[in-house]
């Protein structure tokens, strides 16, 4: 057997074992977009944490000011 | 998401087929895609504007990481292999014959180093020729021709049976 004839033969042997059948797919893909969906919440849940930990900084330190402002010794 | 979704659609097959091909069971196959894909989202913006060639080239180079990262972390990994786990089996309802013909592709192909492992489901499951599979694993052509051509007569050995004349088609 020649080299072209084997390459075709295994071409053939190994499309038809690895070759993923329709309902494999779909439950792949559909276990894939539960997957991202769920990367998806949780980079917004993040993004929310850390968007609200923003908030809270600026208060804090809009309070340091004015405390600040406050304690200021008054010249004169 | 729909750029996303046709560049899933478009190479889960090459990174399925590469998954299976370590050694790795139908799930902790599907596992591995899915953390490649998972990593692919997370990089989209920069893999978007890679050419396809590139772009495949990429998803090998990361299952691989994940792959060697995941068996540095858990010796255990050998219990994955098809040789222990009889939970192999491809995960929808084939026939035993189907069944039969993919352990033995993946028995054979355990036989083989890892780059020629790639080189072999590149070349007879994806049909890539010699040019594409040495873009994707950064490998030169020769050297893919060379590895394939020591590859060919071994797997013949032990998968024609299975071929179109042999005993088990």
């Amino acid at each position: 057997m020649n080299d072209e004839t084997l390459d075709l033969a295994l071409e053939g042997v190994f499309q038809k074992a690895l070759t993923p059948g329709a309902a494999e797919m779909a439950a792949m893909q559909i276990r894939m977009a539960a997957r991202l969906q769920q990367e998806q919440q949780d980079w917004t849940t993040f993004t929310a944490v850390m968007l609200n930990l923003n908030t809270c900084l600026q208060s804090v330190q809009y309070c340091l000011n004015r405390s600040a402002h406050l304690l200021k010794p008054v010249r004169g | 998401m729909t750029d996303f979704d046709s560049f899933y659609e478009q190479n889960v097959r090459l990174v399925y087929a590469m998954a299976l091909g370590r050694g790795l069971n139908a799930c902790a196959a599907e596992d591995l895609s899915q953390e490649t894909f998972l990593r692919a989202w997370r990089h989209f913006d920069l893999l978007r504007s890679l050419p396809p060639p590139a772009q495949r080239a990429w998803l090998i180079q990361t299952l691989q990481n994940l792959a060697n990262d995941t068996w540095r972390q858990s010796r255990a990994a050998t219990e994955h292999t098809i040789h222990t786990d009889p939970l192999s089996a491809p995960a929808e309802s084939g026939s035993a014959a189907d069944w039969t013909l993919r352990l033995d592709v993946l028995q054979a192909l355990s036989t083989l180093q890892e780059i020629d492992r790639d080189v072999v489901v590149l070349r007879y499951y994806l049909q890539w020729n010699s040019r594409e599979i040495g873009e994707a694993l950064q490998l030169p052509e020769s050297t893919v021709r060379r590895r394939l051509m020591a590859c060919r007569r071994h797997l013949a050995q032990q998968l024609l049976a299975w071929g179109p004349e042999g005993a088990n088609a």
